[in-house]
């Protein structure tokens, strides 16, 4: 008896402070709102058009990035001098290389545009800017690598890839869906639109141009010919990547290929001893000029000085823009299209183009200086056998087209064209109209069909496609 | 009841260390080694015009036209950067112990860490680096407040035989965080002066904050048992609640060990102490703090490849964050079983501890890598498994001991064998855990820290298959990454000496890291820059050989590099090989199975002498009662297996889950230490 007294004191004395302690245990449950996120704000809170110029920052990463470089490489237009872009210059590249664009076309583009498209269903100038983004970032990787996820991304499942002549037509039909937007929609400044300021025309004539792009990539030379006669009409309507702000800041809104050689890559990647430059060089044999072409100006403007990003006065001047779509891709579009249906048509739009850059062109400040350049009409003689543009006496229509490819080539630098049209009109059989820009090393055998896909996709997504080699050619090439 | 108040300043200026164009080794060891960096600033003519100030490096040697020293003359990223820290910190704690009653007690503690950290980067014009080079001033100040209460009950019942001891205790823990960042880039002023006033033009400056709150409970109870002085249980049961996690958490725990010292003792007389032990349980980890939501971000920046664009440069604006909310986080939970023996034998003279565990990591938190197509970079996610079995062994002899004479040697063998079971989504997934083209990552069935990059074609796919050459002899890289190697050491060990004569005490620690890979990238990218041995080596050709790039250099030629057969005939490596092709260099397209080295390393960790003295003259000449003089000199010799580059032993990220990663990191220092202690 006297031990369960005991016990029952014990049992007391514990009994107090466990039952103080529960108390305070149950009373006090973690307020659930401390998780709410401080730092970002709540989505539905920001307007639709803030997300425009970091999706059209996302696609200049895209269009004139890494992989823009890297095809300059495989094309004879640039050279990799040393560290990283040497080993790829030597054909040593792997799908690391690809994750940067990749993610940028697929997460930067893409998410923010649908999100642009989901909460400003009835802003049709935003919907029509964000499905023509759309459309650029993903046709842009369907070119150059093939098939790519389309059909099934931004959702919850792994998204399968789909065949590159379908994404192609996919996103022709979502330009046509924006053209449509845009027509219904009215043109006002919109400040967060870094590529054409709310401008409706303008977006309507890039999404044409692009169209003519897809069009030219599927050899489609009618369709591409029809697009760009909608497309951008003059320079003055170029999609371009223009760099702002302080000259005294080197990085976040400059030239992006100033941007390298002004931190530690200088001396990387540059182009001096190019094919692009030989043709352009006035001394060296494979030059390009003849008694109407002077391309001293422009070679001049091309040229980079690797060995400092300051010296830099040309094309990749801190200012300087990158071209994404253009009246110069437009023209030579109608200009090729054209001649592959007549030499006439094919000559007149050659000679427009070339009384474009008759009066300066692309050239900036430093190198439009008129006694530099000359681009005198031509006629069809100069294309018939032993005329000045067909010396070793081929068809006269090819001599054009020849003539045609090559200043797309020209102009082409610094955009995909100069890769893009290589692959096509080698899987066409018409490898006589490709530049002859040699191979980068002696081990070499081929030319490079495709850019790989990204590894983070690959390690991520079960259905991504594994195990193709830089020379199996896509689906449009074959 | 008792109060406590602690208050600290530290300050440090530190060096900007690892893959940092601005840092020391970079700029160090990417240098000719016979160039004089002595005069790293100075004033460069041109035209007459002087510009003082400018930045003398390797590449930029007249101090230069071009501000841009590509990489920095180590003696400005010393002198001229600044990189400074400074800490307030002010640690309290009350605590208050009540005893109600013979038997009961209680305690309140209660108790507030706080700091606040200035932190201050400073790199003046012509610092290397395309967001330094026109000047560059940081200021950081994080303030951290951590407030803690507990309550613990603590009952002694006493049931004859059994003793037993309750506990129940309460804790909240509350955790404020606040970081406030101001930047100026590009001065228009050359100045070594700390100040906004370099540049006050409104794009010329960035402002950023981020704030982290937690709160957490956490009601536990312990249930202690001990009988017959042979048998100890413990069983407790905690249950948390955290702000991180939508419910809260229970976690079981138990323990028993079991001393049969009488009944070994009976068996075998030699034993002199003998106990078994067991344990059970789980211990959770709470998620990171605010990753519930999707949101918009802003600051954000994009690029492919050194060429970043600033959405802050372009007027602002957001993105639909790409890290993807989470409103499932869970807990990562570990459970353990672990089994023990500890056995002593002839009156103590030798000791002998076995633990064997045994642990399983599920729902492990991790920032997943989403494919991009999904629409987003990363989800925080409870998504992988990981199990851990490993064994340890430690024991201590003690050789001799007297009132003046002491000699004992300690022993420690230790191997854990880990593996990645679950990853994500899919079994192909990889979570990077480090940073650089050869990192350190978790991939199902491979161990974790698995060094991972591009290597070369093989037969089988695998970095141990026959190599798959190209036409003239020479491995091809992978398209993809793949497992080049386990970190992970196979075991570890330690020996320790204590000996003492009189007053004088020696100690000596001797330290084992048997197997496990490292990968030395310092040395792989310095032959791209042909500063290491490989490409000293000059060799002179007695017969016609292949390069990299498919010339053929003829007999007689001395070059150089180094002859190699990789399987398919003798091949030249040469400037192309080491400097623009895949056997050394920079990124993502190299074949670094070839830099894949043995990590085993033996060193003395650390060696210490000390002498007291404690004579009587001391005591009345200073009327001390002893003095200690003790030398200490920790990492002084070591033997590596494969020393390539750095230190096998460090890793570029410092202390992180990646491991084996050296990359133009800092070498563990060798040091000494000398201290006097004074008892009065």
């Amino acid at each position: 008896m006297k031990t369960q007294t005991k016990r029952f004191k014990t049992m007391k004395h514990i009994l107090a402070p466990l039952t103080a302690i529960a108390l305070i245990a149950t009373g006090c449950d973690v307020d659930k709102s401390i998780n709410d996120n401080p730092n970002e704000i709540t989505l539905s809170d920001v307007d639709a058009r803030l997300f425009l110029n970091g999706a059209q920052l996302a696609n200049v990463i895209v269009q004139v990035g890494h992989l823009n470089r890297i095809s300059g490489m495989f094309s004879g237009q640039l050279i990799g001098f040393t560290s990283l872009y040497s080993n790829i210059y030597g054909y040593s590249l792997s799908t690391v290389e690809s994750n940067g664009v990749w993610r940028r076309a697929y997460t930067g583009v893409v998410t923010n545009a649908r999100h642009i498209i989901e909460s400003a269903p009835d802003d049709k100038l935003l919907v029509g800017i964000a499905k023509v983004l759309e459309a650029n970032a993903i046709g842009t990787l369907a070119i150059l690598m093939g098939d790519v996820p389309y059909s099934e991304i931004g959702g919850t499942v792994d998204p399968k890839f789909d065949g590159q002549k379908s994404v192609l037509s996919a996103v022709t039909s979502l330009l046509d869906a924006a053209i449509s937007d845009l027509g219904s929609a009215s043109s006002r400044k919109e400040s967060y639109d870094i590529y054409f300021g709310g401008d409706k025309d303008k977006w309507i004539a890039a999404a044409y141009t692009l169209k003519a792009r897809y069009a030219l990539a599927n050899k489609d030379y009618s369709g591409a010919l029809s697009a760009a006669n909608s497309g951008i009409g003059s320079a003055a309507g170029d999609m371009l990547y223009v760099p702002r702000g302080d000259a005294a800041i080197n990085s976040g809104d400059k030239n992006l290929f100033y941007t390298i050689l002004a931190g530690s890559r200088t001396g990387d990647i540059g182009n001096a001893g190019s094919y692009l430059l030989e043709i352009l060089d006035p001394s060296n044999a494979k030059y390009r000029g003849n008694a109407k072409t002077n391309e001293t100006a422009r070679h001049g403007y091309y040229t980079i000085d690797e060995s400092s990003a300051s010296g830099n006065t040309g094309v990749i001047e801190q200012f300087e823009p990158q071209p994404m779509a253009t009246y110069t891709e437009n023209q030579l579009i109608k200009a090729e299209a054209s001649a592959r249906s007549g030499f006439a048509g094919g000559l007149a739009a050659l000679n427009a183009y070339r009384a474009w850059l008759a009066g300066g062109g692309r050239l900036n400040a430093n190198f439009d200086v008129a006694a530099n350049y000359k681009y005198d009409p031509y006629v069809e003689a100069d294309f018939e056998a032993g005329g000045m543009e067909n010396a070793d006496n081929i068809s006269k229509d090819n001599a054009l087209l020849r003539e045609i490819i090559e200043e797309r080539y020209v102009s082409g630098f610094g955009s995909y064209m100069p890769f893009n049209d290589q692959r096509r009109l080698r899987g066409a059989g018409e490898t006589a109209l490709i530049p002859a820009f040699p191979l980068n090393t002696a081990a070499a055998t081929q030319h490079v069909e495709r850019i790989p896909y990204a590894q983070d996709e690959i390690s991520s997504n079960p259905n991504a496609i594994d195990g193709l080699t830089l020379y199996d050619k896509t689906e449009v090439n074959k | 009841m008792t109060s406590k108040v602690g208050y600290s300043y530290s300050n440090s200026n530190r060096i900007q260390r690892g893959s940092n164009v601005a840092g020391l080794l970079l700029g160090l060891l990417r240098t000719a080694p016979d160039f004089d960096l002595e005069h790293y600033k100075g004033t460069y003519v041109s035209g007459g015009v002087e510009y003082p100030g400018r930045h003398r490096a390797y590449r930029r040697y007249l101090g230069g036209s071009s501000t841009n020293p590509i990489y920095n003359n180590p003696l400005w990223t010393i002198n001229e950067q600044k990189n400074i820290t400074r800490v307030n910190r002010l640690i309290m704690s009350n605590e208050m112990n009540i005893t109600p009653y013979t038997g009961t007690e209680v305690v309140l503690r209660a108790g507030v860490d706080t700091y606040t950290d200035n932190r201050e980067g400073f790199f003046p014009p012509g610092s290397a680096g395309s967001g330094l080079n026109s000047g560059a001033f940081d200021i950081d100040r994080i303030t951290n407040r951590e407030t803690n209460y507990d309550v613990i009950a603590r009952q002694n019942l006493d049931l004859g035989t059994i003793s037993m001891l309750v506990t129940a205790g309460w804790n909240l823990n509350d955790r404020t965080y606040s970081r406030l960042s101001s930047y100026i880039n590009g001065f228009l002023v050359n100045t070594d002066k700390h100040t906004t006033n370099v540049n006050t033009a409104a794009e010329a400056s960035a402002t950023h904050n981020s704030r982290m709150f937690i709160r957490s409970t956490r009601a536990y109870g312990v249930l202690s048992l001990d009988a017959l002085d042979q048998i100890f249980v413990n069983l407790s049961m905690a249950n948390e609640t955290h702000s991180t996690i939508s419910d809260s958490y229970l976690y079981p725990a138990m323990d028993m060990a079991y001393q049969f010292t009488d009944m070994a003792n009976g068996v075998a007389p030699f034993i002199s102490f003998a106990k078994l032990r067991v344990a059970y349980g789980k211990v959770g980890v709470r998620p990171a703090a605010h990753r519930f939501e999707t949101l918009a971000e802003s600051g954000f920046s994009y690029s492919s490849y050194s060429d970043p664009v600033s959405v802050g440069q372009w007027g602002g604006g957001y993105r639909v964050d790409d890290d993807k909310g989470n409103e499932n986080l869970k807990p990562e939970v570990k459970t353990e079983t672990e089994f023990g023996v500890d056995l002593r034998f002839l009156d103590d003279k030798f000791s002998l501890s076995l633990t064997s565990y045994s642990n399983t990591i599920a729902d492990m938190l991790i920032n997943t890598t989403l494919a991009p197509s999904k629409g987003f970079d990363s989800q925080y996610a409870n998504a992988a498994t990981m199990t851990n079995d490993g064994l340890e062994i430690d024991g201590s002899w003690d050789v001799m001991s007297n009132a003046t004479q002491g000699v004992e040697l300690t022993f420690n063998w230790s191997k854990n064998d880990n593996m990645v079971t679950k990853l994500g989504a899919n079994e192909n997934e990889v979570l990077y855990l480090g940073s650089g083209s050869v990192n350190s990552v978790a991939m199902v069935g491979y161990p974790i820290g698995t060094l991972y990059g591009t290597g070369s074609q093989t037969d089988n796919g695998k970095v141990d298959g026959k190599l798959t050459l190209n036409a003239n002899g020479f491995p091809q890289i992978t398209s993809t990454k793949i497992a080049l190697g386990d970190p992970n050491p196979d075991w570890r060990g330690t020996l320790g000496l204590n000996a003492q004569w009189k007053n004088l005490a020696v100690n000596v620690l001797f330290e084992h890291s048997q197997g496990g890979d490292y990968s030395p990238r310092t040395q792989w990218v310095l032959r791209r820059f042909g500063t290491t041995k490989d490409t000293e080596n000059e060799v002179t050709l007695t017969k016609d050989l292949k390069n990299f790039d498919g010339n053929t250099i003829p007999s007689g030629t001395t070059v150089r590099g180094k002859i190699e057969n990789f399987g398919g005939g003798d091949v030249l490596l040469d400037e192309a090989w080491y400097r623009h092709g895949i056997g050394g260099g920079f990124g993502d397209n190299q074949a670094y199975n070839f830099a894949i080295f043995d990590a085993t390393y033996s060193r003395i960790r650390e060696l210490s002498m000390s002498y007291t003295m404690n004579s009587d003259a001391l005591r009345g000449a200073t009327g001390l009662n002893s003095l200690t003089f003790t030398a200490t000199g920790r990492n002084l010799f070591a033997w590596y297996k494969e020393l390539v580059g750095v230190d096998p032993g460090v890793n570029v990220g410092g202390i992180q889950t990646g491991s084996g990663l050296d990359y133009f990191a800092n070498p563990s220092t060798k040091s000494f230490l000398f201290s006097v202690t004074a008892d009065f």
